[in-house]
Order: structure tokens, then sequence, then C-alpha cells
């Protein structure tokens, strides 16, 4: 019925030069610079993330807006003592009160006792660290099992997604069977990500690395939070995210699936 | 040699691509109209394809979602070239019948698809090219089925505008 039309579409496209080279060796060739760009990103990611964590951890008070309780660089040191017994002897600077009474000019080092702290005699013993009698039993290895929690954040139309990925999985190697190095992270253990927002845009997705299941035995537990590019839809309606991870397990990869409707006013 | 976890898997994208490529690559050059521009969509939405394979289990969903990929990316690069253009002072000439009186009929078929907006050339292609039915066009366009129709309609009118198309026979004008 078209056969007119449809021959002139064939006349067009008669003659097409060969590709420039393996056509699948082309695409695998881009698929790994993809997926080199992509893991640059995620650990660029990671790294502003745990800058991040570092410089607000640095920054924390407690209830009582005390000083940092962790210790960064020129903070000042707190030094848990049992209650003073003397009154200090020879204060730098001693300075009277009305009342008379006399105080050093440096007490913010030497505290009473605080409260939640060892109180007393000035050592503090690590809890529950007293080991059995020498004998050694192996744990049972847990299930390979891979958890997604996403916790969306909408902001009008504009969407930002946390996803949290954690349980057992058998640790992946290169693709010559090398370990992986100790500090890969959890998510960088995954043979890739992707993730749709349900409006027919194209698709996402993170790639943890050039790395296979095929001499995988060794399982590692572990858990990762990492942030997904933010998404603005066009128009208000229900949306279905849908995330999925890809994992080794004892038989190959296996892959993780988690969906959630997004309401968009 | 594969990128993927599965190597049986890449196996099995690898010989897609490579038993599919020429006919993908003939799409392609409908829809850009320059051949190495064809290759490099070809090679772009396959990478975008393979990191979905995975739920993509028949050989006939690879190559639907791969044309839906390759159209929406020729779309997407339309756009940034439209993006790109720079003005100019004095406009060009209008072309006139006489200039192509020599160029050949594919050409000119070339021509009067660059005319046609970027998804009612891709709607024109994969009905009347790859001979897909209406509603696998519409899948592969992520549209309704209805739309598939107005923009073979549409497409085919304004390809009658040309008036060195005189090839497009009466009975496919009527389809519209």
């Amino acid at each position: 019925m078209t056969d007119d039309l449809k021959h002139q579409f064939e006349q067009l496209v008669a003659d097409p030069p060969p590709p420039s080279g393996v056509p699948s060796e082309a695409v695998f060739a881009r698929v790994r610079s993809v997926r080199r760009r992509r893991t640059a990103g995620v650990v660029t990611l990671a790294a502003a993330a745990v800058v991040a964590v570092a410089v607000a951890a640095g920054n924390l008070t407690d209830i009582n807006s005390s000083p940092p309780v962790t210790g960064t660089p020129g903070a000042p040191t707190t030094v848990v003592t049992g209650p003073p017994t003397t009154s200090p002897t020879t204060p730098a600077s001693p300075t009277t009160t009305p009342e008379g009474s006399t105080s050093g000019s440096t007490p913010a080092t030497t505290v009473g006792p605080t409260e939640g702290s060892s109180p007393g005699k000035g050592t503090t013993t690590g809890a529950g660290t007293t080991t059995g009698t020498g004998t050694t039993t192996t744990p049972a290895q847990p299930p390979i099992d891979v958890e997604v929690k996403l916790t969306p954040s909408i902001n009008g139309r504009t969407v930002t997604m946390d996803v949290t990925v954690s349980g057992t999985v058998v640790r992946p190697t290169t693709s010559e069977g090398k370990a992986l190095p100790a500090d890969t992270s959890f998510l960088n253990l995954s043979g890739g990500t992707n993730y749709t927002w349900g409006d027919g845009k194209d698709p996402g997705g993170s790639d943890g690395g050039a790395v296979t299941c095929e001499y995988s035995k060794k399982r590692t537990t572990g858990r990762e939070t990492y942030p997904i590019d933010s998404h603005t839809y066009t128009k208000p309606g229900t949306y279905t995210f849908h995330y999925t991870v890809e994992y080794c397990g004892t038989d190959g990869s296996f892959e993780t699936s988690k969906t959630i409707k997004l309401v968009i006013k | 040699m594969g990128v993927g976890m599965d190597p049986g898997r890449d196996h099995e994208f690898a010989e897609f691509v490579d038993g599919r490529f020429t006919a993908l690559q003939r799409f392609g050059y409908l829809l850009t109209g320059e051949w190495h521009l064809a290759e490099d969509l070809v090679q772009t939405s396959l990478t975008k394809v393979w990191f979905h394979r995975n739920s993509l289990r028949s050989g006939n969903a690879l190559e639907s979602y791969t044309r839906t990929v390759m159209v929406n990316t020729s779309t997407q690069w339309w756009r940034r070239k439209w993006r790109g253009e720079t003005p100019t002072e004095q406009l060009p000439e209008p072309h006139a019948r006489e200039q192509y009186g020599t160029v050949d009929d594919r050409d000119l078929l070339l021509r009067a698809l660059a005319t046609l907006p970027r998804r009612t050339r891709a709607t024109l292609v994969l009905r009347y090219f790859e001979d897909l039915p209406e509603a696998e066009i519409a899948q592969i366009m992520n549209c309704s089925i209805g739309t598939v129709k107005s923009n073979v309609s549409r497409g085919l009118a304004k390809l009658r505008e040309h008036e060195l198309i005189t090839a497009i026979p009466a009975t496919v004008q009527k389809e519209g």
C-alpha cells in the first residue's frame, strides 16, 4: 500500500557506508567512557559528602551549647577529672568577685563531674570489650540480600531523592579477577544503578566501575546513602519513581528494585 | 570484550549490535540526513541502551527501545543545534526549483524530510520505511495512536507542499 514511498526511502538508504569499526566494540568503548565519567562523579559526590559531614561534626554542640564534643584543630580540650578537692593555690590572674571569692583565670579546662561522663577517678575504660575464654566460634554467614530505601524531598515540582542501599552481597572483583580495594564503598561494589522518574524523560543511573561477579566468593556487608540528581517535573500529577541496583550474589548478579509514588502539585 | 558483570549478557548485546547495526544506521540516516551523524546517533543510543539492557529481555524489546532512544536523542541534538544558531545579516536566498533540476530524487526527498518537525519525520520513517503498525509507533514515540495518525497526516501534507516531491502516490496521500 505504501510501496512507492517505501521504495523512495529504501533508495535513500541503499548505499550505507561501512561502519568505521566493529560496531559492538565501538559501543563498548563508549560504555567504558561513560562508566568512568559516572564513577568519577560518584566519587566526587562522596568525597564532598564526607567533607561536609566532617565539617558539620566538628561544629556540633551538645544540648547545653557547650564547646564542640569532637576535637577539631584549635578547639579547647576538655579534661574530665574528679571533683576538685582543693582550691587553686596560685591562679595566674586572680579576680575578686563582689562576694570576695577567688577563682583562676582558666577554669574551663578543669571541670567537675559531667553528666553522662565517667565520674570519679579520672580513668575511663571501654565498655564491653572484655572477651571470653578464648574459644572462637565461626558466626553463620549473613544471607545475601540488599535493601533499598528511597527518601524523597519535594520542593514545588523539584524532587530531590536520597537513596540508601544496605545489605550483604558477594564482593565483586575486577574483570581480571583481582580483588577490589578494601576501602571501596558499598555503592561502588554494585554493577550499576538505574532509575526513572516516571514522566517519560530519559532515565538516569550510576555505575560502580568495571567489575564482574565471575570470580566472586567473599561476602561483605555495608550501607551507603547518596543523593541522586534532582528532577523537576513539568506538570503536576502522580509519578512513579523506580530505582534498581545490581549486586553480585552467589550465582551471578541480581537486581533489587524499589518504587515510590510521588505526588507533584 | 564486554564490560558488564555478566559476560553472557554482554555477548548477547554484542550480537544484537553487530547484527542490527546497519538497519539501525539506515534508520538513523533517515532521522538525521547524514551518514556520519547516523553512525554517531546509533552508537550513542546503543550506549544508553546498554545501561538498561537487563530490563529488556527479548530482542524485539531491545530493538524497539533502541529506536525510542534514537528518536529522543536525535530530537535532543536538533534542539541543541537550533539553540546554537547565530543570526546573520543577510537571509539566504530561498530555494528555487531550478536549483535542483539536476539533483536526483533521493536528495530531494532528503531535503523535504529536513523541513519536517523531528517527531513528525520520525513517525513517517517508522510508518513508511520500517512498516511498523501505528500501535508500535505510538509505543516507540511514547504518544497515543491518535497522535501518530495526526503526525502521519501532517507529515504527508507537508511533503506534498514540495512540488519536487511528485512521487508520493495518491494512495498514500489519502491515508493521512
